[in-house]
């Protein structure tokens, strides 16, 4: 998986993250701060390989581990815009 | 494990008639909005023949292909992960009494999703080159989960379970494909996932064991002292074990990741087959066999012999095209074998499709 340097689809915006995680998490947008742990307030494996497959469907480069290493939709949102990878590749 | 000497001479399929995903929606029997996120198409049902008789069927055509003598073979290895019969009583016998009528040994391995990996594993200990009696081995794999104690549509969210019969007959003579190396590799600090609270004695209140593989995951999940990440490290965990597999696999066969033409593995659903298998392995769907496994869902024991089968019948490999196997199973596990095909399925040395 490489970081995504071709133009792609347009940005993901937080607010396109927080409204598909509170979707899954079945919560109010309102309660998904840019920095709340995803983790923390629900967010399970199986949904996150739920959103990771809608994601990669959508034509995004997505990579769970990433995703789960900083469970935040600013980190989110950054990863999917093709942001840094952290951790060994 | 670096194998030498280790030829698959034949390989046999049974698939039932596949049900359509939409049907199954239609009847109340598969969660809509599961079966939309699943990416199947279809899944291969058998409501007639059981597991062992499908077996049968498999091991059949395989021998038609490999054509060694009865007197070649040194065991049959018959392999299940769901129920096969009655208990005290050994399928594996039915199955070499059908297959090959030889007085040979006759057993199964417990090695979940990965017992028929596992058993190509064993050929190699198990043949000798030249000597009488020790050339061949007939390994089967079959399940069939028609009954009304299994929800195979809903059991788990990562894959559906399809009913469907394998074989491959292992040779030192020759055959239609080389085994390069075969392995394995667990993480059993994870066995607790498939557990959940179950208790291993008195023996369970299901005398089947119906799996209830989401349920025990979740009661895995909240187990005491449990940590909200615990099932998100065991994803990331596996996927570690799977890349890690492979590289030494690849190592031990002697052929690069290059040389890889396609992949065939388990009958994931679409969103585990990728985070479980195709991103930690870095490959990309194109070279799976997902389009023919999203038609027939998760043959347990049979998926990799089934993509494999259908890889080598339809000409997407061909002589010296190196193919990689890989599965999961409980535990946690990873498999993972190397093998390069020696011949085409079609052409004068082809053997019986």
């Amino acid at each position: 998986m490489t970081d995504g340097t071709d133009p792609g689809p347009a940005a993901v915006t937080t607010d396109e993250v927080r409204n598909t995680v509170a979707a899954v998490l079945k919560v109010a947008p309102g309660r998904i701060g840019d920095d709340t742990d995803l983790v923390e307030l629900g967010l399970d494996s199986l949904r996150m390989m739920r959103l990771t497959g809608r994601w990669r469907r959508s034509g995004l480069t997505v990579d769970f581990p990433t995703l789960t290493a900083e469970p935040t939709v600013r980190a989110w949102a950054r990863h999917l815009n093709g942001g840094g990878r952290p951790g060994p590749g | 494990m670096k194998v030498d000497g280790i030829h698959l001479a034949g390989i046999g399929t049974y698939t039932p008639r596949p049900t359509p995903v939409e049907e199954a929606v239609r009847q109340g029997m598969f969660d809509p909005a599961a079966a939309k996120e699943s990416g199947l198409l279809s899944v291969a049902v058998e409501p007639a023949v059981s597991a062992p008789d499908m077996a049968v069927h498999a091991a059949r055509q395989a021998l038609a292909q490999a054509c060694h003598d009865p007197d070649d073979f040194a065991a049959v290895i018959h392999n299940g992960a769901y129920y096969q019969g009655p208990g005290h009583w050994s399928a594996p016998h039915y199955v070499l009494h059908r297959a090959l009528g030889q007085p040979i040994p006759a057993f199964g391995i417990s090695h979940g999703c990965l017992a028929v990996l596992t058993s190509l594993h064993l050929a190699a200990g198990l043949l000798e080159h030249g000597r009488p009696g020790r050339q061949a081995l007939l390994i089967t794999g079959a399940d069939n989960f028609s009954t009304p104690m299994f929800d195979r549509w809903n059991d788990s969210e990562l894959a559906v379970f399809a009913d469907s019969g394998v074989a491959l007959v292992a040779s030192t003579r020759g055959g239609f494909a080389r085994l390069k190396a075969v392995g394995s590799r667990s993480a059993p600090e994870l066995e607790g996932i498939h557990r959940g609270n179950d208790s291993l004695l008195p023996p369970a209140r299901y005398p089947d064991h119906p799996w209830q593989v989401a349920t025990r995951r979740q009661e895995w999940a909240e187990r005491p002292d449990a940590d909200p990440r615990d099932l998100i490290a065991s994803v990331n965990r596996f996927g570690e074990l799977v890349a890690g597999l492979a590289e030494r696999t690849l190592a031990e066969a002697g052929v690069g990741r290059d040389a890889i033409v396609r992949v065939a593995h388990t009958g994931f659903s679409e969103n585990s087959l990728h985070t479980l298998l195709l991103d930690p392995l870095g490959l990309p769907v194109e070279l799976s066999t997902w389009d023919h496994l999203r038609t027939l869902g998760h043959a347990t024991v049979g998926d990799q012999v089934l993509g494999l089968a259908h890889l080598w019948r339809t000409g997407q490999v061909g002589r010296g095209d190196h193919v990689l196997l890989v599965g999961a199973t409980e535990g946690l596990e990873a498999g993972c074998a190397v093998i390069e095909i020696s011949r085409d399925a079609r052409g004068p040395e082809a053997g019986i499709r």
